[in-house]
Parts: structure tokens; sequence; C-alpha cells
């Protein structure tokens, strides 16, 4: 079974712009996400992911990164809480523990790992959304001005999904042919070994780069005519008319983050007490970034013949 | 008197010359490298490949074969790093002067896994890419990816994206993406091992039916040599980094016999000890054979 995150070709806006312009509008809202600690702002730039996944419809790509980034938060809620003893509210004293040491539980720890945990889920969906709509291949192609003499940076950032996507989706089969006895291949088990052989392919990727040519001076423009994904003679690395509003919306989002910044939008404060101050301004930031959320959507196709 | 121009002499498509090279976490571990035995993958190498010659490469695991290999298409030194004494020529080219990149028109690499020789998402535009990266122009591109994919029969899988392919499939993407740039040298490297017993046999007789009608000069090392001696003009064996045999496949069987029984083939094993002669290269070959005694 294909894995959720492998790239499926669509005539879909953000399949269609080029790669830059796709990572400016994602990157975007995964930049707002480490830059702000409100709440609401970090609840905006999710929803905002997850609707441009699902305009694109990747939605399998966010279902699933919702699950891992809500599990992960939830973990590093619980471990945030149990590791810093930071706030006045006390919740819950659990007394010594061995390797923590004195444990209380407090409102403002477990705010603060929430705000975190919501950070990485943001993080996890904006890249499931790129690994989903992006064309590795296009982002290859992209990469080879700047990192031409680099084969396994262009092959850790274009293959390296795909390659782990291929050997998860290897691996469970084999769990599964290992007979009803077996113990389960287990997700934790599963990351840890691609975790593990990941570098290593990519490595083996990078190699074959190499082979075929990767690392030669680019050739001139006029030689580079039409390369598509399917052969079939149009350029993939050219424009696409959808450039313009991926990078007005990551721009937008950027812009007014970064005012929203400077205006006093970004109202939380985890210690020595939650303090969380939703503003007009970090109200209206919110709604630009679920907006934002919107630029993948297509147009109606226009209607011929009117009168 | 006229000049008498003395006829052009083939270049060969691998001169491989007094070769030594270690890997540099192997030489890592002592403090002269070159001088310590046991951190040398390859140990004063010396091979000859000329145009058009299908040689496989026998030898027991960790014998220098993927090594050999690498060091053929440039791999070794330049990607893997290391310690290397000698000389290595590709169709003329220094290949420890110029990188893969620069040897990527004379020799195609394929390795074992064909998952990683994947980097693309669709198999027309893995087998487009490394013209498209010498900057050839679009209609020799299209001509060239039909071409090999004629050749290899995968003209169907064309438009296919590489993560629906099986791995015979794959790896004749892989060979096709090799081959598309038509080198004077290919170089294999257990390309069967993830196959299935059909898959792979094709795959063999596939590779010299292109060396015969291209003129391509394969180098196979295989484990399951039953498979592919068959298909082989000559046999180089390697034993610890050095070239312990260098001959045709029937010679090679014979030497097996005597020097190194784990590279004998079931067929020849099994007619060694019957006291049947001469040993078989293949399960056809055997057949041969065996009319051929019960007719006398």
């Amino acid at each position: 079974m294909r894995s959720p995150f492998a790239y499926v070709p669509r005539p879909r806006p953000l399949q269609s712009a080029s790669p830059g312009a796709a990572v400016a509008y994602l990157g975007a809202l995964v930049v707002v996400a480490f830059l702000y600690s409100s709440p609401l702002v970090l609840a905006a730039a999710g929803v905002a992911a997850a609707l441009a996944g699902h305009l694109a419809g990747a939605d399998r790509a966010v279902r699933a990164a919702l699950r891992m980034g809500l599990s992960l938060a939830l973990l590093i809620v619980v471990v945030n809480a149990l590791v810093v003893n930071r706030g006045e509210t006390v919740l819950l004293r659990l007394g010594e523990l061995p390797l923590l040491g004195r444990v209380d539980v407090t409102a403002e720890a477990l705010a603060a790992g929430a705000v975190i945990g919501l950070r990485a889920a943001v993080a996890m969906v904006g890249f499931a959304v790129y690994s989903a709509c992006v064309d590795p291949d296009r982002v290859l192609r992209a990469l080879r001005p700047l990192a031409g003499r680099s084969a396994l940076t262009a092959a850790l950032i274009s293959r390296l999904v795909p390659v782990a996507a291929a050997d998860a989706a290897r691996l469970r089969e084999a769990g599964g042919l290992r007979g009803p006895a077996a113990a389960p291949l287990g997700r934790a088990t599963l990351v840890r070994r691609l975790t593990a052989g990941s570098l290593d392919r990519a490595v083996d990727v990078a190699a074959t780069l190499e082979l075929r040519g990767y690392s030669l001076a680019p050739p001139r423009p006029s030689h580079v005519a039409a390369f598509s994904p399917r052969g079939c003679g149009k350029s993939s690395n050219r424009r696409s008319r959808y450039d313009r509003r991926f990078y007005a919306a990551g721009a937008a989002v950027l812009v007014a983050a970064i005012v929203g910044k400077v205006l006093g939008a970004d109202g939380f404060h985890a210690y020595p007490t939650v303090r969380l101050a939703i503003e007009p301004s970090t109200v209206a930031l919110a709604a630009l970034i679920v907006l934002s959320g919107l630029a993948p959507l297509r147009r109606a196709p226009r209607r011929t013949g009117d009168a | 008197m006229p000049d008498v121009a003395a006829p052009p002499r083939a270049v060969p498509a691998l001169a491989i010359d007094r070769l030594s090279y270690a890997y540099s976490d192997a030489s890592a571990a002592s403090t002269t490298p070159m001088g310590v035995n046991a951190a040398l993958v390859l140990r004063d190498v010396s091979l000859t490949l000329g145009p058009g010659e299908f040689v496989v490469l026998a030898g027991r695991s960790a014998s220098g074969k993927t090594t050999l290999l690498r060091a053929g298409c440039g791999l070794v030194p330049h990607f893997h790093g290391g310690e290397i004494e000698g000389g290595v020529e590709v169709a003329g080219i220094d290949a420890l002067a110029s990188g893969p990149g620069e040897l990527a028109g004379a020799v195609g690499y394929v390795a074992q896994d064909p998952e990683t020789q994947i980097v693309s998402t669709t198999v027309a535009a893995e087998i487009e890419l490394p013209l498209e990266l010498r900057g050839d122009p679009q209609p020799a591109r299209a001509r060239a990816v039909e071409e090999v994919a004629l050749a290899l029969a995968i003209p169907h899988l064309l438009g296919r994206t590489v993560d629906t392919l099986s791995g015979g499939e794959l790896q004749r993407v892989a060979l096709a993406a090799a081959l598309v740039t038509r080198p004077q040298l290919v170089l294999l490297d257990e390309p069967t091992s993830q196959l299935d017993p059909v898959a792979g046999d094709e795959l063999i007789w596939l590779l010299r039916r292109l060396n015969e009608e291209w003129g391509v000069t394969v180098l196979l090392a295989e484990h399951r040599l039953e498979r592919c001696l068959a298909a082989a003009d000559r046999v180089v064996a390697m034993d610890r980094g050095a070239v312990s045999f260098d001959g045709p496949p029937r010679d090679f069987l014979t030497w097996a016999q005597q020097a190194d029984a784990a590279l004998e083939t079931p067929a020849a094993r099994l007619f060694s000890l019957a006291g049947i002669e001469p040993l078989p290269v293949g399960v056809r070959d055997a057949r041969r054979i065996l009319r051929d005694r019960s007719r006398q």
C-alpha cells in the first residue's frame, strides 16, 4: 500500500506550482508556528495547513500527520509536565520519583507542553502536505543549481521521504508475514528501524545521483528545454501560473506574523502563571492565517458561450 | 615510401592497473593504512576488459567485488573516500582524475537494491534523467528513452510511477537508466539477488542480448554463478581483494574444483562427483553433455 505521505500527481494548484512557491507558502505556515506561542495562532496555522492539504487532495497525508502529530503532542505534554517543575499552580504532587527527583505537575508546565506539542503537530502537518503535494522530481531539478556538488543534500531533501515510505511498506509487509505467533511490528519499532536505515539509504541514493551525472555543471538554459514527469514534453521547472498566488500567500502570512508580533499579538506566557491575552490583532492574524489555507483553492472553470 | 598507419587499437572498456584500495574508515584504524594489509579491500588488482566482452566477476562475500565495480564507475574513491594506489581507466578516461559524473556517459552501474537506484517518481523521468543532466535536447532524449525501453521490453512501463513496479521491473528500469546514455561499459553488482529465478535468468539473458547487439562491455558480479556462466565470455574470480583467476568459464569450473569449492556451481559439483567430463557451464550445457554421453 502506498504511504500517505507519498507524492501523488494531481491537477491541483499546489501540485502545479513550482517547488519554490509551494515551499514558500507551506514554509510560512511552519515559520509562524515557530514564531508564535499563542495557541490561537498555532491552531490557525494548523487549520490552514490542513485546509491547504484538503484542497490539494492530500486528505490521507493530513489525517496521518494529525494522528502522529497529536500523539507526539500528547507525549510532549506528559514529559514536560513530569520534567518541568516551574509554575505556581500545582495540580498534583507526585513526590520523589526515580531519575526525575521531586515531581510537581503544574498547570503551567502542562500548558507549555501543549504549546510545544501543538507547534510540532503544525510542523508535521505542513511537512506532510509538502511531501504529498510537491513533486520530488521537480525538487531534485530545482535543487541542482544550489546543491549540484552535493548529491547527498539533494537526496536527503528530495528522496528521503519516498524511500522511507517504501521501506516502511516493506517492513510492514515483512512483519505481516512472520505469522500470527510473532509479536506485531509496533509503530515505535518501525520508526526506529526506518530512522536507523534512512541515512544509509540516502547515501545510496546520493551515489546513484552522482552516477547519473547530477554533479555535472547544469546545461545552459537553451538546452534545458522540455521535461515533464510523464515525459510528455512540458517543462516541469518553468513557472506555474499559480506561483504568484502561493508566493503572495506566504509573504502575506509572514509579514502579518511579523507585524502582529510587533503589535503584541503573541499574548501567551506559560510561567510563572499561564497568561493568555487574545488581542484584536491576535484574532485578525489568526483569521488571516486560516484564510491563507484557501490558497490552493481551484477556480471554477469559466463558462463558455455566455451571452 | 608511404606511411603505413598502424591499425587503430581498440581502447579497453576498462583498464585497471595495480589497483590497491582501503576505505577511509578502515584506514583510519591504522597509522600506515596502505602498509597494513588487513585494511586493504583491493590488493594490486590488474584487469583489462576489451570492448564487447561479457565478464562475470566471481568471489565469496567480502572478496572485493563490489569495491572493484565502484572503482570502475568512479564511486571509489570520489564518493566513498579512502586511500587508493594504481590506475583505473574507463573507455580511455582516467577514472581517478574524473568523478562519477564525468564518467556517466562512458559507464553505467546497477547495484543490488533497485529501490536505492531509483531517484525519480515515474519510469520515464527516471530513464530520461541522465540525458537531461547531461543537457541533451528533448527530441534526442525522447528517442533514446524509447530505444532503451524497447530494448529492455519495458515500453509499457514508461507511464507508470516507480512505486507501482515489482522488484524485477524496478531492476529493469535501473538498467535502462544505466544504459540510456549508451555507455561502453556496464557494471552490475548482483542485480539478480532480489529477483525470483525466472526474472533473474531473464535479466542475465537480456544483458547478453544487449552485449551482443549494442556491443556494450558487461562486468557482472554474481554469487549464483550457475545462472550466468553460460552467458559469459570470461570469468574473473577474486579472493581477499586480489584476482585469483581470470579465464574462460569452463576453465574456471575446473579451477574452482581445486581452488575454492564454494565457487563451484551445483551442476559442476554433481558432474565432478559422478566423474563426468567436461564440467557444464549451465543447465543447457549439462543436458548437451549428458545427451552426448548417452549416445556414445
